[in-house]
């Protein structure tokens, strides 16, 4: 039986306690959720349905048994429109047909005014959102990123953590938070080619690859190993401002070492793939504000990544006892930034705009290899705002020297209808496009048209 | 910053959020004396917590309703947070004064600074705006002359002072005689058309203080229209700063 970590037993137990114990309930158990219905039509060529988006449903759980006490635990139930059966004999499994996942999502106590009035503890598994930008958070690095739908940037994966605030004043306050274990990100199913074009290396001449694999290191679970952060925040001459730290490991592996292995004597070989997660420091800055009633706000974040090295070892057909071993750089110590800059407005007749410059996509990582990207959003909302329409727009540059080679763009209109409170539905395309190299480019294949269904409850 | 629309609504939303005033002043002789009686009145409890039922109303007569509860101290400081529908349940509202104003959105765990050109938008899709529901003092942006008096009521013409910003060209309002509470305000806008209209009704002493128990504010042009029902309320029990704060905005209940 897998073993319960007490960041998740505390919450459990302390909510059956509280729940079989009616003089401690004074509040009642507040129950809520949401079911999101997700379908996407590759538009590319010829139309087909897209693999990776799923269904969604939330339960929601909250009970406050005192003033001082809050427990919150919320499940989510994935269902994707997969067929996983390749034989006959899959077909017994309601899996295979309807693949599933369940997880508890996020479940943890907070304790206010802990042993000090202005100190407020929150255990357990949760979601931590750092940053003043809009989605595109570079200082949101203390939960891993949620990748199951590539094309909702910036969701995250709840960790275990204890997360302790001090309020210094009522302006001013101190988080500090332990991460007890490490995390990695959450990937796509189907296919999805989220990192863009991936390093190649050439394989010995005469060999053909005919079997690859690949295997996952992670950092040991010891206390030594957990992550750390800490955030300064407070507001300053009407300016919200925070200054944060991070102590851990990206969330991203990278290979640090590849095996290429013969099969047979005709020259087929096999490909072992080594990743391991890389420490990582992280130093952030954010800010929000207004000028002249314009929004605006800032993230800055320089990472200090672990030097990675990647170890290729080859067979020698010269001497095949003796394989030929090389080592390469594939991650640099040397520090990279990555910022967020927006700004957003509402004009008299109730149009919004919204805009950002991001520089170092989720996914890109390193000196040298950071993209920008210009966003650009208008929206307006029509019929007592029952009918909201929104038109997004990308660009991705990935060398600011030769723009006229080096773009890609996406295009997204949307149409949301509310028909009545608790329900949304929306219709909208993606339209990607890009020279090749970039991400956008990669993605060309991946036009699509969605709909979606929300109904909270 | 902008100051714009519902400025003027406000003059009367802090009746509701604050209380009304005890029924024993005397009568004005000038405009802007009235008021300020006006705004004296608006702003007498010293704190306010109260639910509220919000029923936003169209042209057809379809309805949606809103539930908030609400902590008020002193002239600026506010908290409300929405209880009902489920999609809008657990969003936080905090004003901390004129300019300084945060939402709480449960759903992304996260506050967000309010910039002032959302100030003037629909909250929450009622017919009242952010600034509405923020603001509650207005004898500095507006000067008023009595336009008519009846036997109940003084109509003061409210014209913003020059250095306001406001959008308005005027507001007309209805002041009762008896307890200073406006029944009723007028807005126009810049080509002098009426764009909006609020009305106070079933105004009672509560805990000595007239209080409207229903506000009602229509959008001319949409024929939409939010109606405002307080359930409960109690005055003065000793809310203190600590509880307009970031911290209790994501965890107020």
């Amino acid at each position: 039986m897998r073993r319960i970590s007490i960041f998740l037993y505390l919450p459990m137990l302390l909510g059956v306690s509280i729940l079989s114990s009616p003089r401690l309930c004074r509040g009642e158990v507040d129950i809520s959720g949401n079911l999101k219905l997700d379908k996407r039509f590759l538009i590319t060529d010829s139309v087909r349905i897209a693999d990776y988006p799923y269904h969604e449903l939330n339960l929601k759980l909250k009970l406050n048994p005192s003033q001082n006490l809050s427990l919150y635990s919320s499940l989510k139930l994935r269902l994707w429109d997969q067929n996983l059966a390749s034989s006959s004999a899959d077909l017994i499994a309601l899996s295979s047909n309807y693949p599933y996942e369940l997880s508890l999502w996020e479940a943890y106590v907070d304790l206010y005014s802990f042993i000090f009035n202005e100190l407020d503890l929150r255990i357990g598994k949760q979601r931590i959102a750092w940053g003043t930008a809009d989605k595109l958070n570079p200082t949101d690095n203390l939960n891993p990123d949620d990748f199951s739908d590539p094309l909702n940037f910036g969701e995250k994966v709840p960790t275990e953590a204890v997360y302790a605030t001090y309020y210094i004043t009522d302006e001013y306050n101190l988080d500090v938070i332990w991460l007890p274990l490490f995390k990695p990100v959450l990937l796509p199913r189907g296919e999805f080619p989220l990192f863009g074009d991936e390093p190649t290396f050439p394989l010995p001449q005469g060999t053909n690859l005919t079997e690859s694999a690949d295997h996952l290191t992670f950092p040991d679970r010891k206390p030594e190993n957990s992550m750390y952060a800490a955030k300064f925040s407070g507001t300053i001459m009407n300016l919200d401002f925070s200054l944060s730290y991070f102590r851990g490991y990206d969330d991203m592996p990278i290979t640090n070492r590849l095996v290429v292995t013969p099969v047979d004597t005709v020259g087929n070989v096999k490909l072992d793939s080594y990743l391991g997660f890389p420490k990582l420091q992280a130093v952030g800055f954010d800010w929000a504000g207004e000028l002249y009633s314009i929004g605006l706000w800032g993230e800055v974040t320089v990472f200090l990544p672990e030097e990675v090295k990647m170890e290729i070892e080859m067979p020698n057909p010269a001497d095949p006892l003796n394989p030929i071993i090389q080592d390469t750089t594939i991650l640099s110590d040397d520090p990279y930034v990555k910022f967020t800059l927006g700004g957003d407005y509402t004009f008299k007749n109730g149009i919004y705009i919204n805009t950002q410059w991001m520089h170092g996509f989720f996914t890109e990582r390193g000196k040298d290899k950071l993209e920008d990207y210009c966003l650009a959003g208008i929206e307006k909302k029509f019929m007592n705002d029952e009918i909201k329409l929104v038109l997004t727009g990308v660009l991705e540059i990935k060398d600011l020297e030769d723009i006229k080679e080096n773009y890609g763009t996406a295009i997204i209109p949307e149409v949301s209808y509310a028909p009545t409170d608790n329900v949304n539905l929306s219709l909208g395309v993606f339209f990607l496009n890009g020279r090749l190299g970039t991400l956008f480019g990669t993605w060309k294949d991946q036009d699509q048209i969605y709909l979606k269904t929300a109904v909270n409850f | 910053m902008k100051k714009i629309l519902g400025i003027g609504i406000v003059l009367f939303l802090p009746i509701i959020l604050l209380g009304g005033t005890p029924a024993h002043q005397g009568l004005a002789s000038g405009g802007d004396e009235i008021l300020k009686k006006a705004e004296n009145a608006i702003n007498a409890p010293k704190d306010r917590t109260a639910t509220m039922k919000l029923t936003l109303i169209d042209k057809d007569g379809d309805s949606k309703v809103r539930d908030i509860k609400i902590w008020q101290l002193g002239k600026e400081k506010r908290l409300i947070k929405f209880l009902s529908p489920a999609d809008v349940k657990g969003v936080g509202f905090l004003v901390l004064s004129d300019n300084e104003m945060y939402l709480y959105m449960p759903a992304f765990k996260k506050i967000r600074r309010i910039a002032s050109h959302v100030k003037n938008e629909s909250f929450m899709g009622t017919d009242f705006s952010y600034n509405d529901i923020g603001k509650c003092q207005y004898t500095k942006d507006f000067t008023a002359e009595i336009k008519e008096e009846t036997e109940k009521e003084y109509v003061l013409e409210l014209i913003p002072l020059p250095k306001s910003d406001v959008d308005y060209t005027k507001l007309i309002m209805w002041v009762s005689k008896s307890n200073h509470i406006p029944s009723k305000v007028e807005y126009y806008n810049k080509k002098g058309t009426l764009l909006k209209v609020m009305k106070n009704e079933n105004i009672e002493k509560v805990d000595g203080y007239w209080t409207p128990k229903k506000i009602i504010m229509e959008i001319i042009k949409t024929r939409h229209k939010t109606v405002m029902e307080l359930i409960m309320v109690v005055h003065d029990t000793g809310l203190e700063d600590d509880i307009f704060t970031k911290r209790m905005l994501k965890r107020a209940e």
